[in-house]
């Protein structure tokens, strides 16, 4: 098959594991191995800020099956590459040179401390969520600097461990990425939960604090806590590539398929792909899924596999709100409620623009992904109230460009 | 080859039916319907099968080989 023999993937999350698993399903019978630059083998990130982070599941449990014949070599980090030749020097010093090459190195959470003798906590890998389950158990009050969908779970982790959570952001929580509405259905619900928020002015700075751990600054107001937890989105791995011939433009730019250069795919969170009005990243669980499978298709088949298709979902859970979302949410705009009310916290949610349905979201409601995407694409005809008679454009719901969450994109 | 259901684990992202038709469905309480449950899935199947277990965003479903 197109004289493939050796296929690198370099990275271990779910876009590393998946495109390792594609290329076997999609009939590849020469040799994938798997490089991962942690001691871990590939795992998936979503339970982290969930379970593992309360102590109901262990770190293990988010340990990936691979699929057969799938070597993994862990604490091999990638640190230079020269696209032309596809040849990859790791950081012990080794150079190897493959057939081809899926780029999946993902993204790291983005620090805010400005001095090297502040202790930051973050949220990313399997080894922080170890950590900071430790420390959140030890500490009595918290701060967390970031109201995405990553800082609240954390903070619905610790209220669920009965510690007293202040989350700081400048922005709305989680109004970027479930519009106004949403937004405020959640913050009653951490409210309710006992969770204090502070919306400064300005951008928070972190300082020293004595006895260790960090103080956090709002607005020239230092605020301390036993423990900070820094949650401000996520940078994605690039400065490997640097001078590797590749186009790098906060993130690793491809074409339709994935593509960065002759022979090398990339997928998941380091990705910035092309959609209607610009380049995106778009840092999601199912995403980097389907960017993976997409990838090992086009390493396979070249331009006959299927382009990727960019379907944003997501999800989060908090404060006892299990929130999925298909679509683009305007981030104003006030959804139609389809089913429930805003007082039963059961609700099926569709927001359109111009009568054209752009997202959907349930809350507290378990719905095939199937029916939620129609009702973020087109008229459901199990629901005759809502039905339209707009055509729509297909691949119209765009998550919007370059916002951040994380730990694992979900 | 089976698959081994999670019903604890399971959110009803539905993901699984998106993939596999033939072989899950969310009835209309969310809850999962899997057809081969405690029985091997046949050998027509077992591509799909493996399909759905690896879309579940929630590890909700395991292989058994």
């Amino acid at each position: 098959m197109n004289g493939l023999r050796h296929i690198a993937v370099i990275g271990g999350s779910i876009a590393g594991a998946t495109a390792a698993g594609a290329l076997r399903t999609g009939g590849f019978e020469g040799t994938v191995t798997l490089f991962t630059a942690e001691p871990h083998p590939p795992y998936t990130r979503p339970p982290l800020s969930k379970d593992i982070l309360t102590g109901a599941k262990g770190p293990d449990s988010a340990v990936l099956d691979l699929q057969n014949d799938i070597t993994v070599r862990t604490r091999m980090r990638a640190v230079a590459l020269d696209a032309r030749h596809r040849r990859i020097e790791f950081a012990n010093g080794q150079r190897l040179g493959f057939d081809g090459i899926v780029l999946a190195t993902g993204a790291r959470a983005r620090r805010i401390a400005d001095r090297p003798d502040i202790t930051e906590h973050v949220l990313r890998s399997i080894d922080d969520a170890a950590r900071l389950r430790e420390a959140i158990h030890s500490a009595a009050s918290l701060t967390v600097v970031g109201g995405g969908p990553l800082g609240m779970e954390i903070a619905s982790a610790c209220v669920q461990q009965e510690k007293a959570v202040t989350i700081v952001d400048p922005q709305p929580v989680m109004r970027q990425q479930v519009g106004e509405f949403l937004a405020r259905v959640i913050r009653r619900a951490a409210e309710d939960a006992g969770v204090d928020f502070l919306r400064p002015s300005r951008a928070v700075r972190l300082d020293s604090q004595a006895g260790g751990g960090a103080a956090v600054i709002v607005d020239g107001v230092r605020i301390e806590s036993d423990l900070v937890i820094t949650a401000a989105g996520d940078l994605p791995n690039v400065e490997w590539l640097d001078g590797s011939g590749l186009h790098i433009d906060g993130g690793v730019v491809v074409d339709s398929h994935l593509r960065a250069a002759p022979g090398i795919v990339a997928a998941g969170d380091v990705v910035r792909h092309r959609v209607a009005d610009g380049l995106c990243r778009t840092p999601l669980w199912t995403s980097a899924r389907e960017q993976a499978t997409a990838a090992a298709s086009t390493l396979l088949d070249g331009s006959a596999a299927h382009p990727y298709r960019h379907r944003p979902y997501f999800w989060t859970e908090q404060f006892g709100l299990s929130i999925k979302a298909c679509g683009t949410v305007p981030t104003s705009q006030p959804p139609r409620i389809l089913e429930g009310s805003e007082d039963d916290l059961s609700l099926v949610l569709q927001w359109q623009q111009n009568g054209i349905p752009v997202a959907a979201a349930t809350v507290n409601k378990r719905m095939p992904i199937v029916r939620l995407r129609r009702l973020a694409q087109e008229t459901p005809p199990t629901l005759p109230k809502s039905r339209s008679h707009h055509e729509h454009p297909k691949n119209c719901h765009l998550w919007r460009p370059d916002h951040h969450h994380g730990p694992g994109g979900r | 080859m089976r698959v081994l259901v999670d019903r604890d684990r399971c959110e009803g992202h539905g993901m699984c039916e998106e993939r596999a038709p033939e072989l899950f469905r969310l009835d209309d309480d969310g809850e999962l319907e899997y057809h081969y449950e405690g029985r091997d899935v046949p050998e027509s199947l077992q591509a799909d099968a493996a399909g759905g277990v690896s879309v579940c965003p929630v590890a909700a479903l395991k292989l058994q080989r």
